[in-house]
């Protein structure tokens, strides 16, 4: 459990001696049920043996897997309508050490083995939520038995999910400090709607986080979903070209993207010069399938203004989280005189983004000690609010948030002092010196840097 | 009586008060001879909880310290269940409440006593608004969850939980800091004050009083029994009225040899002394004999050299009604905080109903009390809050209540009746009993000597 104080008397002599006896007691029964596996024994001596060894330590994982063995035998040998019974007599075992060792990976996945030979699930069903129910009020950080829920109702398949989503509900209001409960939420958010989240959905959740958010604004779980959250609604863009190798004309270009993503070909981006379409290939760079830069060699030369744009149809883009929303924005790329020039054309819908970074803004004027994870995130909002091209999306208070996290958050400055650089390097037209290590970072200056270096 | 009247005792208590009890049950154990004696017909004295029959009799007898002033506003009709049912109804003197965890459960459970009686949690934090009565938020979760306040408001209130907890976690702070310029220096607006004081520390006079040290103590309580025996609620308050608590102290030391004369045949003449020392008292039922007498605050006339410097006084309001002030499975305690309805200091009023064996199904007692500013005005106050709610009154009473610290040649047992707290008792009794006892243990764990099974 968390935050209770460890003991800090010592134990007195009558407690070593009684512990020295019960691990006198466990030695002889590991001995004993590590013979028998070494003689290959299937019988029901041997499985009443591992009952015992499980009870007493239900984490070691030999011990589980020695019992399926058995259990295997066991299936094969019983009659069809007495399987049930045993499954159910096996689940009730489990059920009794749970309670007792609630934080045991071998137990959890046993249980889940026992489940997937469960022919019935229906039956199943109540009790198994309900033991999920009990265990997280008992202590509702358990990732282990968040986890065994997730992959329960993935399993069974709940025709509810309403019910997982009012349960998510429940554990929050009970304590939103619970990173198990959000995560849960997303899951179950990503079931509910399988397409894009609804805007509704989306404004009744940003008003309980605004609320967690005023509350405890150290809280990093409100903030992780409030990420996820926004994450779902922000399309991939891309956040930097630069023409290479120059000839009379570029021969290629590099192109850096919003989102780790795969999938780009001449169906999923749109580039045309003037009033025709430029054919080309397309490359991942450092990594693939999945990048955040790109190549594109065009083949012909491209003397005039292009123009790229990211296409909605017939289309197999999508990030490594399989987000597929994209940007309508067009990106151009003028060659004028002596110089190249980009600019981006179009308005990206950032009202949620707008209104959060008012919200936040708001918590940031009265707030003055605990900011860090508000300023964070702040920053994290101006950031894609600049690559929507919204008039919110400001370098300089990005900067200046960098700034200021280096300042208050000393212990992850360098994280900090990377995307400070990165946002320098944009205000500048120039690249500082201090290297950029992220790809997701170096997709954001590609004008500004040498990439063969 | 004759034998009683051979006897020589260690201790002889007039009174049978909550304080009083403590104390003779704390005697008991030690080893002491305790005699003790009431004159009412009751356990409890003015901490008794009396049918109503015997609460209409306390309200016209004659005027005796420390309750004066006994008004009867509205009698019930004759064929009120009240007038033929009178039992079914208990009523408070004063009524009191325990915290789910702390010093006075850890007594309860050592004594035994926790076997006799029954609790409820009381739910609170019910703090009268801009928009009437309504529950505060007055923990994280519920911050969170709050629909009245507003993202800013939540913001502050936090703040001061956050610092509280850190000061309570060891951080050094002055305990004699003004709690209130605190929080008026972290910019928390009136309306956070009150929730603050009077729906989680539930101050009962002046804020400006209360240092940081006391407020965090407070808040350490609070905290600590929030939520134990259900949810958002922190106090307990004992089934069939608030007198159980002294009868079962009784009964601990009657357990322990106490010697126990409740009638009301029993009236005082006066203390019996020797050589300047008293050595007992001569009542209308004999002579007793004892090393020391101690009198609870309705005895105090009995010490001729009595001087009573008066400290306080509480009005309090009772009511017998029809209908709730609000529908909950449990007693539920209101608090108003001052210049609401006139009123100079808080009001809080305790409604109690049939589920804690109060009163019958449909009827609810409410206790009205507050810190007496000027006994009229109290009642005023009373009155307009009482406007504000559609209940049907069967019956009202109000009286004051004086709080004197006596002094004398006997023993005068405090009566720490300003507060809700029935710790304030244990502080008392346990005071005194270090002055006769020194430092042998206070009401010390033991098997219980009547054998019954134990529960724990």
């Amino acid at each position: 459990m968390h935050s209770r104080k460890k003991r800090t008397q010592p134990p007195t002599p009558e407690e070593i001696a009684k512990e020295k006896a019960r691990l006198q007691k466990m030695q002889e029964l590991h001995t004993a049920v590590f013979a028998s596996m070494e003689a290959q024994d299937l019988s029901t001596d041997a499985f009443d043996l591992t009952t015992r060894a499980i009870r007493t330590s239900s984490d070691i994982y030999t011990f589980f897997n020695y019992r399926r063995q058995i259990l295997l035998k066991l299936f094969e040998e019983t009659p069809e309508d007495q399987l049930p019974a045993l499954l159910k007599k096996e689940l009730d075992l489990l059920g009794g050490i749970i309670k007792e060792s609630p934080k045991s990976y071998t137990l959890w996945f046993h249980r889940q083995w026992i489940l997937q030979r469960c022919k019935n699930l229906t039956d199943i069903m109540e009790r198994e939520l309900k033991l999920c129910e009990y265990m997280l009020n008992k202590d509702n950080r358990n990732f282990h038995c968040w986890d065994y829920r997730t992959w329960f109702v993935k399993f069974a398949g709940t025709e509810s999910l309403q019910d997982e989503l009012l349960f998510t509900d429940s554990m929050i209001l009970r304590d939103f400090s619970n990173f198990s409960a959000w995560h849960y939420r997303t899951k179950v958010v990503k079931q509910i709607y399988t397409g894009e989240i609804p805007d509704e959905f989306v404004r009744s959740e940003l008003g309980r986080l605004k609320n967690a958010y005023f509350t405890c604004p150290m809280d990093q779980s409100i903030w992780n979903y409030h990420r996820w959250l926004l994450n779902q609604k922000e399309p991939i863009m891309i956040t930097g070209i630069s023409p290479r190798e120059f000839e009379e004309t570029p021969k290629c270009f590099i192109i850096g993207f919003s989102h780790n993503i795969k999938g780009i070909n001449e169906n999923s981006i749109g580039v045309s010069q003037g009033w025709e379409p430029l054919q080309g290939t397309w490359e991942p760079l450092y990594t693939q399938p999945f990048s955040y830069i790109w190549k594109f060699t065009p083949s012909q030369s491209a003397p005039g203004d292009i123009e790229f744009r990211l296409s909605p149809i017939n289309t197999e883009l999508t990030d490594i989280n399989g987000h597929k929303k994209l940007t309508s924005l067009q990106y151009k790329f003028k060659k004028t005189e002596n110089k190249s020039e980009f600019s981006v054309e179009g308005q990206e819908d950032a009202t949620f983004f707008e209104s959060e970074l008012e919200s936040i803004d708001e918590l940031l004027r009265i707030e003055e000690d605990d900011r860090s994870q508000a300023v964070l995130r702040k920053a994290q909002l101006l950031e894609t609010l600049s690559f929507m091209n919204s008039e919110k999306g400001n370098i300089d208070q990005i900067i200046a948030s960098y700034q200021e996290l280096i300042r208050i958050d000393y212990r992850r400055a360098p994280f900090y002092r990377e995307s400070l650089s990165v946002y320098n390097a944009i205000k500048n037209k120039s690249a500082e010196s201090s290297p950029i290590v992220s790809r997701k970072m170096l997709a954001k200056i590609l004008g500004f840097i040498d990439l063969n270096q | 009586m004759e034998d009683l009247a051979a006897t020589h005792f260690d201790d002889i208590i007039l009174g049978t008060d909550n304080t009083s009890s403590i104390l003779a049950a704390a005697l008991a154990i030690s080893g002491h001879k305790v005699l003790h004696l009431d004159s009412q017909g009751y356990y409890g004295s003015i901490d008794g909880t009396l049918s109503f029959n015997e609460f209409q009799k306390f309200l016209i007898s004659p005027e005796s310290p420390p309750f004066l002033n006994k008004q009867i506003h509205i009698s019930p009709g004759p064929d009120e269940e009240c007038n033929q049912f009178p039992r079914r109804f208990n009523f408070d003197l004063q009524p009191k409440m325990i915290y789910s965890v702390g010093d006075v459960v850890d007594y309860l459970l050592a004594c035994g006593i926790a076997q006799y009686i029954e609790f409820k949690s009381v739910k609170s934090g019910m703090l009268w608004t801009q928009d009437g009565f309504r529950q505060v938020p007055c923990n994280k979760s519920e911050i969170f969850q709050d629909e009245k306040l507003n993202v800013v408001e939540k913001r502050k209130l936090m703040k001061i939980v956050e610092h509280c907890t850190k000061l309570l976690e060891g951080e050094d702070f002055d305990p004699n800091q003004d709690f209130k310029s605190l929080l008026e220096e972290k910019g928390l607006p009136e309306n956070l004050q009150n929730i603050l004081f009077y729906a989680i520390l539930l101050v009962d006079g002046d804020t400006r009083s209360i240092t940081l040290g006391e407020a965090l103590g407070k808040i350490q309580k609070y905290s600590s029994s929030l939520g134990i025996y259900k949810e958002g609620s922190t106090l307990l308050y004992p089934m069939y009225g608030a007198g159980d608590i002294s009868q079962g102290f009784c009964r601990v030391s009657a357990v322990y040899e106490g010697t126990y004369v409740i009638t009301e045949e029993l009236s005082i003449f006066g203390l019996l002394k020797e050589d300047n020392k008293i050595k007992g008292i001569a009542t209308t039922l004999g002579e007793f004999h004892g090393n020391r007498v101690l009198l609870n605050s309705t005895f105090a006339n009995v010490d001729e050299s009595l001087v009573a410097v008066p400290q306080a006084g509480i009005t309090r309001g009772v009511i017998l009604s029809r209908g709730v002030f609000h529908e909950n499975d449990g007693p539920v305690l209101f608090s108003v905080p001052p210049h609401t309805f006139e009123n100079e200091f808080p009001i809080y009023i305790l409604q109690l109903s049939s589920n804690s064996s109060t009163c019958p199904e449909g009827y609810s007692v409410l206790h009205l009390y507050t810190r007496l500013s000027n006994y009229d005005e109290n009642l005023h106050s009373f009155q307009r809050l009482i406007e504000q709610f559609p209940i049907e009154i069967v019956f009202y009473a109000t009286y004051l209540q004086q709080i004197t610290e006596n002094s004398g040649e006997a023993v005068h047992i405090p009566n720490p009746g300003l507060g809700f707290e029935v710790s304030d008792h244990f502080e008392a009794a346990k005071k005194l009993f270090r002055e006769i006892r020194g430092d042998e243990p206070f009401l010390p764990s033991r098997p219980n000597p009547e054998g019954e099974e134990d529960n724990f």
